[in-house]
């Protein structure tokens, strides 16, 4: 197993072994990382690509006080929010009257379900509900940070962060509540 | 409601913790692609850094020297800076090769240094700007070179340990001091004045180290080392439990001797850190505790493996309870990064993983 320092030594040094090595060793990671912010996995692999990329011109900068990987996560989540911008301007509107139908869902039993199940739930959240979610509750991000990376406002991150929950409930039904009651 | 609702949010964050997925190869395809265009500008970058980071270092050593130093040496300067555009163009094996020769050319001239105060700042500036040239272009472990001359000794442990420290931020902390034994005598003008000194001369070095950290000692150069542990090699590494001294006869090819002497001092300050920790509360180890002696500063950080910081305190009596935000932190394995001063005002700082076990 080669160590991390190795591989970013390497790749500064424009090694394309090392630069593969990097990516395999952390693309399907990134990758579960980029699905939950993309509709599907098309959109996913693109960020994905655009990721590391950025990993990679960026790489003289990672100062080594922290977690590599959390650092490429950083990069990778940032991606996903730049993406999530451009498509803002086209989607928003229509993300709203989505919600109206998806409200009424058939309810889904969580033992049933899979981290894919989830995932697909999770990208059938509009796009905005979506992005608050997962910097919310996976990334642990605030909701102040939120507000500045995606230029909403504070109580706009909230909101948006009760009503992605709501919608999720929802579709994940009663019986999923009980296990968690528990 | 609510409640249930902060639920979910757990759920979901425990299935998508290590949830990844294999791309499809067409990604690292069209990745590999976009890279290769821009490699051009990685070789670039990758040449031309350690040869900045030379010409830097050389100006600097050299901008110090001069009021002490002939003119001899102004004229070496140049010399380098000519070497370093002509560097970019060829390839990166020989701008290494430059520079392996670029410091065995330094270790000669700083021998002619005869006044020590002027060493110390010196050589502070040296060790961090080596180290951005090593990092760049290849992982050369360079020994930081410490002159000894019946030199006052604790100047240049202080010097030689935030270079070490940097390249190895584990709890084991390497030392490596060469004492250069060597003094110019030039009254008989020979081509090699370092070999006619008749007496054998003795450096003495101090070390000052926590209990359970190891140290790499390093005879300076010659032809047979004997060390008073009763070892042959150039380099040992000791790991004393009391204050030690350790001492090396170093005979070069004319079969003169020198004594160095290592004074390794043992200071109270050992940390100790838990593997693993149940935040379930069954009464034991229930909290991520550090424990330690002779600590005056304190700082620990602990991040889960996506960098996220999840619990932080300047206080060492103050655990990490295995919460975060209120919830339990999954069980994994998260990582702590500690600094801390000891009595003497020394820094010291470990880097490791400690497991949550629910």
């Amino acid at each position: 197993m080669i160590h991390d320092s190795e591989i970013i030594r390497g790749c500064l040094k424009g090694s394309l072994k090392m630069q593969k090595v990097l990516y395999e060793r952390f693309a399907p990671k990134m990758l579960g990382v980029c699905l939950r912010y993309a509709r599907d996995k098309e959109e996913a692999e693109d960020m994905l690509q655009e990721g590391f990329i950025k990993v990679f011109m960026k790489l003289g900068e990672f100062r080594g006080d922290g977690s590599f990987e959390g650092w490429i996560r950083r990069i990778m989540v940032n991606t996903a929010i730049n993406y999530y911008l451009r498509l803002r301007k086209h989607f928003y509107q229509q993300d709203i009257k989505e919600i109206e139908e998806i409200t009424e869902d058939s309810q889904i039993a969580f033992d049933q379900l899979h981290v894919k199940d989830l995932l697909r739930l999770v990208q059938s959240l509009p796009v905005g509900y979506r992005t608050v979610f997962n910097l919310y509750e996976i990334e642990g991000y605030q909701h102040k940070e939120i507000a500045e990376i995606m230029s909403i406002s504070v109580s706009t991150s909230k909101t948006q962060l009760l009503h992605a929950r709501r919608l999720l409930q929802k579709r994940l039904g009663a019986y999923n509540l009980q296990i968690d009651r528990k | 409601m609510e409640q249930e609702n902060h639920n979910i949010g757990n759920r979901f964050r425990e299935v998508f913790a290590d949830f990844e997925q294999t791309p499809n190869p067409v990604v690292w395809k069209q990745l590999r692609r976009n890279l290769l265009l821009k490699k051009w500008l990685h070789l670039s970058y990758t040449r031309f850094a350690p040869v900045v980071g030379i010409a830097l270092v050389v100006v600097l050593y050299f901008q110090y020297n001069i009021p002490s130093e002939t003119q001899v040496l102004p004229t070496e300067t140049s010399q380098e800076k000519v070497l370093a555009p002509q560097a970019q163009t060829i390839a990166a094996v020989e701008a290494k090769a430059i520079k392996d020769e670029n410091t065995e050319n330094q270790q000669p001239a700083s021998d002619k240094v005869v006044k020590s105060p002027e060493q110390a700042p010196l050589k502070k500036i040296d060790a961090p700007v080596n180290q951005k040239a090593t990092a760049a272009s290849s992982h050369e472990t360079r020994e930081t070179t410490t002159e000894a001359q019946t030199v006052p000794t604790e100047t240049t442990i202080s010097q030689s340990k935030p270079a070490t420290l940097a390249t190895t931020p584990t709890k084991v902390i390497e030392k490596k001091t060469t004492p250069k034994a060597s003094e110019n005598h030039v009254k008989e003008p020979t081509p090699q004045p370092d070999l006619i000194n008749p007496e054998p001369l003795i450096s003495e070095t101090s070390i000052q180290i926590c209990l359970g950290e190891e140290v790499s000692l390093v005879a300076p150069e010659g032809w047979r080392y004997t060390w008073s542990t009763g070892d042959y090699a150039r380099n040992i590494a000791v790991k004393p439990t009391e204050t030690t001294t350790y001492e090396v006869t170093v005979e070069n090819s004319d079969g003169v001797a020198s004594v160095s002497r290592f004074n390794i001092e043992m200071l109270d300050c050992a940390l100790y850190v838990p593997r693993a920790f149940s935040p379930n509360d069954d009464g034991s180890n229930d909290l991520f505790l550090v424990r330690g002696e002779g600590i005056v500063q304190f700082e620990i950080k602990l991040f889960s493996k996506w960098g996220e910081l999840v619990f932080e305190t300047r206080d060492m009596t103050q655990g990490w309870d295995g919460k975060l935000r209120g919830n339990r932190a999954p069980a994994d394995a998260y990582i702590y990064q500690i600094h801390f001063t000891d009595e003497t005002g020394k820094h010291h700082s470990a880097q490791g993983t400690v497991t949550l076990i629910p």
